[in-house]
């Protein structure tokens, strides 16, 4: 009786390579290391020393290494896994979390490496979004992967990690005019902010805050915006609802009418009596304060006069966190209708 | 070289240089014959009973008399034979794409000429060259599969063959290995898509797990001995006790087949990149005039930094990467190139690694670059970082409106000295073994 599996006549046998697969010199070596992030590491510097490329790379514990300012991720799977699973343990860090993911196909027996390309931090971002929060490990396609080497070599060469911040939102300046008017602006929305009445007093609080110039401002318009810090990240919207760490960002715009007019920011715990998160630092153009690492920080408050120029505030947290608002400028003359405007 | 060539070449006597590279069977067919007949199996099909029933009369007190009257030579042919069919069904799927030249293929199993062998042959290590047949024989269990079962499983993991296969781009991955490295969603869409009915879904899934937790207690950390490891009939028959262990081997082989054919219907069927492909695929946009001539400079600064890295090999490659570069500076197409230096079409690709040099050069001159006009946001920006990059990667793997070769090629020309002389077709035909 025959054998259903005696012979196939027609198997092919063989496989074509994937593009972005490295062939390990000497992959039947005694001497090579057999576990995925090793031979990874070794078809990295393997590529490096073909192109002759003057590029630091220092391997760290576990599967993570250093190139130039770059911290990277190395994720493994199998040569032929449709997909790989990223550990959210890494990106848990805050500042101290890899600026960069390298995913890595292996076949140690082969001796084979695929590498698809890098992802930025940000870039993870999108496609897990609550890595940082998860238990279980994010599937990440291979096709997330794009670049190849080349990419991590262009990331290595000529850009830093500052470069992967995410840039000054490129939203439309808001005009501080509006507030008068009861109008807010699209951008500072989108951030969970909202007018509250004039009356609100919300600068009255007993004790003079420092850095406070005003006595007793008179407040034209006050924007609160709810904020929190959460596996130091700075998070605003929906996105801090789960965090413990809730504070706020008052936006006051003072003076007269007609007269002189300038711009407090008040940077206050969410409760009364409670401590702003440690290493805050609110800036707004060129001044700075912040709320120090002693536990025992206060609010923060900052005063900046309203001219022609626009006012960039930022909030920075010594993890690497950044929050900048969208540019505030008055938009015209107190009183002064602009041209064009009906009336 | 097609196959019809090889066709030929196989009918005739051997070539000098393949003095040992063609299948046995043509050579020696009268007394392979002879011993046929005398066995009484004369006109019986190859199988695996008949290759017991050869075994068997080996171990008579008769084998040495036998091998020398051809017994051993129809073991040997009948490797030979299943070498030859596994060789010409590579040809057949990957032979075009990959541009595969069956007679390099066959130089790597089928170099037994046939001629007699000290006696006796298995397990002798005196032999200058060990034929591959001799070595399938000796580590041949025949309790397991036919010897033409068995052959290719041996040559699956031929180091020669495999070498030769990744100069074109293919990976020949033992069936061992591609069981392992498959995920239990893998294996069952594999069998449905390319398997046959004699084994359920579900059987396979079984016997898949098995030999997953069978195989990494098996191979444990030696790594470095899978490339050679085959199963014994303990494992096979720890994997599924009740069923006979040639029959699990079996049952293996067509998973890791249906393994095999789902990963080629998943790939696209583009075959190596080359040359050609690498400067079709750059858009011949040019930057802005102002800046083209500060642009070329960088450029061709960075190529002349890129140049001693596009060079540098070991050994015999240091003449043969000093040739393919030198071709490709004339603007030669890759076949021209590969004739010229004597080394098959896809090795020139892989060797020359063009757009890899290409884009480290783009690098090298955008890091020139920055902060000039046009370049400011080079080296702040991750997007206009990558996006210029692309962009003089491109100019310089394009060919200018006027000229006949890309730019890369043409200022090359000048840095490389004065040609450096390359000895006859070098290549893996003079030594399959390399």
């Amino acid at each position: 009786m025959p054998d259903p599996f005696d012979e196939d006549a027609d198997d092919p046998l063989a496989l074509p390579l994937p593009p972005h697969t490295l062939w390990l010199d000497e992959p039947e070596s005694a001497g090579l290391p057999r576990d995925h992030p090793s031979l990874a590491l070794h078809a990295l510097r393997q590529q490096r020393a073909e192109l002759g490329l003057d590029l630091r790379l220092r391997e760290n514990s576990g599967d993570s290494f250093q190139l130039e300012g770059f911290r990277v991720q190395l994720v493994c799977a199998p040569f032929w896994s449709e997909e790989l699973a990223v550990p959210p343990q890494p990106w848990r860090l805050g500042a101290r979390s890899p600026h960069l993911l390298l995913g890595a196909w292996v076949d140690e027996e082969a001796g084979v490496v695929r590498l698809p390309g890098v992802l930025t931090a940000a870039e993870l971002r999108q496609r897990c979004p609550d890595l940082a929060h998860a238990d279980a490990p994010c599937p990440l396609p291979l096709a997330a992967f794009r670049g190849g080497l080349d990419r991590l070599w262009l990331l290595g060469r000529l850009l830093t990690p500052e470069a992967l911040l995410p840039s000054e939102p490129a939203v439309a300046p808001v005009r501080l005019r509006d507030w008068l008017e009861g109008m807010l602006g699209e951008a500072l929305v989108a951030l969970g902010a909202e007018l509250l009445p004039a009356s609100a007093g919300a600068f009255r609080s007993p004790a003079a805050p420092v850095g406070l110039v005003s006595g007793l401002p008179t407040a034209l318009a006050t924007v609160a915006i709810p904020l929190a810090l959460a596996l130091g990240r700075i998070e605003t919207g929906p996105a801090r609802r789960a965090a413990s760490e809730r504070f706020r960002l008052l936006l006051q715009l003072c003076g007269a009418m007609e007269g002189s007019q300038w711009l407090e920011l008040r940077l206050e715990p969410e409760l009364a009596g409670d401590l702003l998160p440690q290493r805050l630092t609110l800036q707004v153009d060129d001044l700075a304060i912040d709320t120090g690492g002693d536990g025992s920080s206060g609010p923060l408050c900052l005063t900046v006069p309203v001219g022609e120029d626009p006012i960039v505030i930022s909030l920075c947290h010594a993890d690497g966190s950044r929050l900048v608002l969208p540019s505030l400028h008055f938009g015209a003359t107190m009183g002064e209708p602009e041209p064009g405007s009906a009336g | 070289m097609d196959s019809d060539h090889y066709q030929q070449m196989r009918t005739v006597v051997a070539a000098p240089r393949l003095a040992r590279a063609i299948a046995i069977g043509s050579r020696f067919c009268a007394r392979a014959a002879g011993m046929l007949e005398r066995l009484g199996l004369a006109g019986v099909t190859p199988s695996a009973a008949v290759d017991r029933q050869l075994l068997e009369a080996r171990a008579g007190e008769e084998a040495r008399e036998l091998d020398q009257a051809g017994l051993f030579l129809c073991l040997r042919c009948r490797v030979s034979h299943a070498a030859e069919q596994k060789i010409l069904a590579l040809v057949r799927h990957f032979g075009h794409r990959h541009q595969l030249d069956p007679i390099d293929l066959a130089a790597t199993v089928l170099d037994d000429g046939g001629d007699p062998l000290p006696w006796p042959s298995v397990g002798s290590s005196a032999a200058a060259h060990r034929p591959f047949s001799l070595e399938v024989i000796d580590s041949y269990r025949p309790e397991l599969a036919g010897l033409g079962h068995w052959t290719r499983l041996r040559v699956q993991s031929h180091p020669p063959l495999v070498r030769l296969l990744r100069e074109h781009g293919l990976l020949l991955q033992r069936d061992w290995s591609l069981l392992a490295h498959a995920s239990p969603g893998r294996m069952a869409r594999a069998w449905e898509q390319h398997g046959s009915a004699a084994l359920s879904p579900a059987q396979v899934a079984t016997l898949h797990q098995c030999f997953r937790n069978h195989y990494r207690q098996a191979r444990g950390d030696r790594i470095a001995a899978a490339a050679t490891w085959e199963p014994g009939a303990l494992f096979l028959s720890a994997l599924d006790p009740p069923t006979a262990a040639p029959l699990t081997l079996g049952r293996l082989q067509a998973m890791a087949t249906a393994l095999r054919r789902d990963r080629l219907a998943a790939l696209p069927m583009a075959g190596p990149e080359g040359l050609e492909a690498v400067a079709a695929a750059a858009p011949a946009e040019d930057p802005s005039p102002g800046v083209v001539a500060e642009v070329e400079a960088a450029l061709r600064r960075a190529l002349a930094r890129q140049l001693p890295a596009m060079l540098a090999a070991d050994g015999p490659e240091v003449a043969l990467r000093a040739c393919l570069w030198r071709h490709y500076a004339k603007g030669h197409s890759q076949r021209r190139i590969g004739e010229a230096c004597g080394c098959c079409q896809p090795k020139v690709n892989r060797r020359l690694q063009c757009a890899a040099h290409a884009s480290a050069i783009a690098t090298t001159a955008l890091g020139y670059l920055i902060g000039r006009e046009g370049f400011e946001a080079v080296g702040r920006s991750l997007a206009a970082t990558e996006s210029q990059a692309a962009a003089l990667r491109d100019y310089l793997l394009a060919s200018p409106a006027d000229g006949d070769r890309p730019r890369l090629a043409h200022w090359l020309e000048p840095l490389l000295e004065p040609p450096v002389s390359v000895g006859p077709a070098h290549d893996l035909l003079c030594n399959p073994h390399a």
